[in-house]
């Protein structure tokens, strides 16, 4: 019955560090759009964009992966 | 449980699942692809997975509401089980009754020419068949909800967990139908409000089947009674539960399950 639980915890870590890469992909890239010299002001709002939700969803990342594993180590000291 | 699956169990893996919606969620948020919809699935599975956690995290107060709503109401399922049996041995009675006095007329020699006259014996016994086999029912359904609205309701909660809200509609409609279904256990009082007889009246009026003329008297007088306490009002009882749920089941999934894609047709 554990390898159920154990699949969606390497799951859920393996998500955690796609989801950490890919902040550093988007801040990375949306600095680039931000600071390339075309003066289309599209593309540097689009970057600009870019940087705001790869801040927010990094927030939201560390935050909630610390809220959610607290309350499932202890609904699982709870359970067993 | 004998299958290994507790509830509790099972809310375990809805918290990791919820745990991993909420990831997925965070990822989809910080993706660096401009295009709205796919990444307004972000904060909407995010707020999906703080949903389902916080109902993860409520089951004990449903489960002790459910209880508490249940003894507010002065019924449990002791008494429940114990009126329908109770009812359904006299139905047995009954039947014995009216079939011996069916044979009783039919075999003695005399009364030959009575046997076409006595055929309306024979539907009114088929007749208390059917209700002992509604009554039965009755128990069975009884039963099932008793023994496994914790798990449904723990079930219900695993799908409303799951990303993309695959299973919200589903599992929102699975928690809401087990609230209200607990309340069959009341199906006798409300038989008791609304019909101007007891169940207790019923049983012993059947019981009182001893020779022809109060057989005659019975069918008479009971079979109307019969009909609307054991088919009308039993089938309003549960269509009223069931539009509770459907109520509840919108409340708590949303109007519909969804696709995890947009989807336009026109």
């Amino acid at each position: 019955m554990a390898d159920i639980i154990q699949f969606v915890q390497n799951l859920d870590t393996q998500v955690t560090e796609v989801a950490w890469s890919v902040f550093i992909l988007a801040w990375a890239v949306g600095w680039a759009l931000r600071g390339a010299p075309i003066p289309i002001f599209r593309v540097k709002r689009t970057g600009q964009d870019l940087i705001e939700d790869a801040i927010l969803a990094a927030f939201w990342i560390a935050l909630g992966t610390t809220v959610f594993s607290l309350i499932t180590y202890i609904a699982s000291q709870v359970g067993s | 449980m004998s299958s290994g699956y507790s509830p509790f169990y099972i809310l375990y893996i809805a918290m990791n699942i919820a745990t991993l919606t909420y990831t997925i969620g965070s990822l989809f948020y910080g993706l660096p692809i401009p295009i709205y919809g796919l990444k307004k699935w972000g904060p909407r599975m995010m707020s999906d997975a703080i949903y389902a956690a916080v109902w993860i995290n409520i089951y004990g107060v449903i489960i002790f509401a459910i209880g508490q709503i249940q003894s507010l109401l002065g019924v449990d399922w002791s008494s429940f089980f114990s009126s329908i049996l109770q009812l359904q041995a006299n139905m047995f009675s009954a039947l014995i009754q009216v079939k011996s006095i069916y044979y009783i007329i039919t075999t003695e020699k005399i009364s030959m020419a009575l046997a076409l006259l006595a055929d309306p014996l024979l539907q009114f016994s088929s007749f208390i068949t059917d209700i002992i086999f509604l009554l039965q029912f009755f128990i069975d359904l009884g039963e099932f909800i008793q023994q496994s609205y914790m798990i449904l309701i723990a079930i219900g909660i695993l799908l409303l967990s799951l990303p993309f809200r695959i299973g919200k509609g589903i599992g929102g409609t699975l928690i809401s139908s087990q609230l209200p279904l607990y309340r069959f256990a009341v199906l006798p009082v409300f038989i008791q409000e609304m019909s101007s007889t007891s169940l207790a009246q019923i049983g012993s009026q059947l019981s009182t089947i001893t020779d022809v003329n109060t057989l005659v008297a019975t069918i008479a007088g009971i079979v109307p009674e019969l009909v609307i306490i054991f088919i009308i009002i039993p089938m309003l009882y549960l269509s009223i539960l069931a539009g509770i749920s459907l109520g509840l089941g919108n409340a708590i999934g949303g109007s519909s399950g969804r696709v995890p894609f947009p989807l336009d047709l026109f």
